[in-house]
């Protein structure tokens, strides 16, 4: 449960709220910096200002919906998010992503609590010529794994891989698939995940397909 | 030879837009309400409209927009209408402090404090005895880049005067500021009235010079557009 400071929430309520976001990337060595500019210091630690007002904020979330990665957006020029790129052990380094809510005058820090924690995952870098350079940082909420794909495919050719003698999979080109959300929306009725299921699909072969086999 | 920053040329000058620039994420309600809230500090922003010029003062502009390389070297931007408050556009010239000694600009010392209403009122000391500054004037800070010489005074900002005052007999004055003086600002920072400059790069984008007459001596205008650049 994520709660404002009773002054932050009278900033906001008032609408003279200044909001920002911070990073932490625990690789080596630890990356610590925030959206505005100069040094605050959250938690004990250090952060230096990179002056990315939209830092952290390329996020969504919707109630009941499944987790959603975040996206950091570090302006390319500033060097300290060029260090980023530099660290080691980048790839998969844990992050915390806070959030900053600052009086008007855009100094005085009200509060900031942990926004999000998860893994650094893709580290892409967009230029472009006479505009903007930019380093998305993406990364992987608690959810992580749970939408990629294994390398298996449901084939008889690599069920035989796994079994040479397993022929399950010898009657069908493709086997129907099924979406699990876990932890996020509650599980779609059957017809909807497994497409054209309620047209009476057979491992895969459409009514259409099976009417064209009943044809000849 | 040419050092960075660099100062601003002002010649051909016709216009300019001089103004914080803030990024608001507004999010109006069906009630009626607007709530809303703010995305970091605000940032000087400057547009300068340039009118059209005899070739030698057009080459002032050709010359200096190159050299900044578009968005790659720092200047000193300003508001070309008050390199000095309103009340003493010819400088400082003559001037004592009211403690004693000449008076160039700097105030021997500045604080910052924070008012009920989160105002940034600013008080200035070692001023001249009941110093004017009216709205619209600016302060400047002016400190030591790190890595550099001592007294480069290579970093800038600058906040301006919102709500006027005079300075009392022992010259002091408190003023309120848009926007509060910025968190890289150091304490040791020298805060003064001559010449108050920030820091700013060219938005390349936006930045146009004209086309330069061939039949006659002129050149037309064009328009330069810069935006603070805040770094301690």
């Amino acid at each position: 449960m994520k709660s404002f400071s009773a002054a932050a929430i009278a900033e906001i309520e008032n609408g003279t709220a200044v909001v920002s976001g911070a990073v932490e990337i625990a690789c080596d060595p630890p990356i610590r910096i925030w959206g505005g500019y100069g040094t605050i210091e959250i938690a004990g630690e250090p952060y230096e200002g990179i002056g990315a007002s939209g830092l952290a904020q390329a996020s969504a979330a919707a109630l009941g919906g499944s987790e959603q990665n975040v996206t950091l957006e570090l302006s390319g020029i500033e060097e300290d998010a060029v260090e980023v790129l530099d660290a080691d052990e980048v790839q998969g380094a844990s992050v915390t992503v806070w959030r900053l809510v600052f009086k008007g005058d855009a100094k005085t820090l009200l509060d900031a609590h942990v926004f999000t924690r998860g893994r650094l995952d893709q580290l892409p870098l967009q230029d472009v010529v006479g505009g903007t350079a930019t380093i998305k940082a993406l990364i992987e909420s608690a959810a992580r794994g749970l939408g990629r794909r294994g390398g298996r495919m449901r084939t008889d050719t690599d069920q035989r891989l796994v079994d040479a003698d397993d022929g399950f999979y010898r009657n069908v080109s493709f086997a129907g698939e099924k979406m699990l959300s876990w932890g996020g929306k509650k599980p779609a009725p059957a017809g909807s995940v497994l497409p054209g299921a309620s047209g009476g699909s057979f491992l895969g072969i459409s009514p259409a397909e099976t009417r064209l086999v009943n044809r000849s | 030879m040419i050092t960075f920053p660099r100062a601003m040329p002002s010649v051909g000058a016709l216009g300019q837009s001089f103004e914080p620039e803030r990024v608001d994420y507004l999010s109006p309600e069906a009630g009626g309400r607007v709530g809303g809230v703010t995305a970091g500090q605000p940032l000087w922003r400057m547009t300068v409209s340039l009118q059209n010029m005899r070739s030698e003062e057009a080459d002032v502009w050709r010359a200096w927009v190159p050299a900044q390389r578009g968005g790659q070297r720092l200047f000193y931007g300003r508001d070309l209408d008050r390199p000095y408050p309103k009340a003493y556009r010819a400088g400082f010239t003559g001037m004592t402090r009211a403690g004693g000694g000449a008076f160039a600009g700097a105030a021997t010392a500045w604080s910052e404090a924070l008012d009920a209403e989160n105002n940034s009122a600013i008080t200035l000391q070692g001023l001249p005895a009941n110093l004017a500054l009216g709205l619209g004037d600016y302060i400047g800070f002016r400190w030591d880049q790190a890595g550099l010489a001592a007294g480069n005074m290579k970093r800038r900002a600058i906040v301006r005067v919102v709500d006027p005052a005079i300075a009392d007999g022992a010259g002091t004055i408190a003023v309120i500021c848009e926007p509060a003086v910025p968190l890289v600002v150091p304490a040791g920072a020298v805060a003064h009235l001559d010449n108050p400059v920030c820091l700013m790069r060219l938005v390349t984008g936006e930045t146009q010079l004209g086309e330069v007459g061939l039949s006659e001596i002129t050149a037309a205008g064009g328009r330069i557009a810069a935006i603070q650049d805040l770094r301690a």
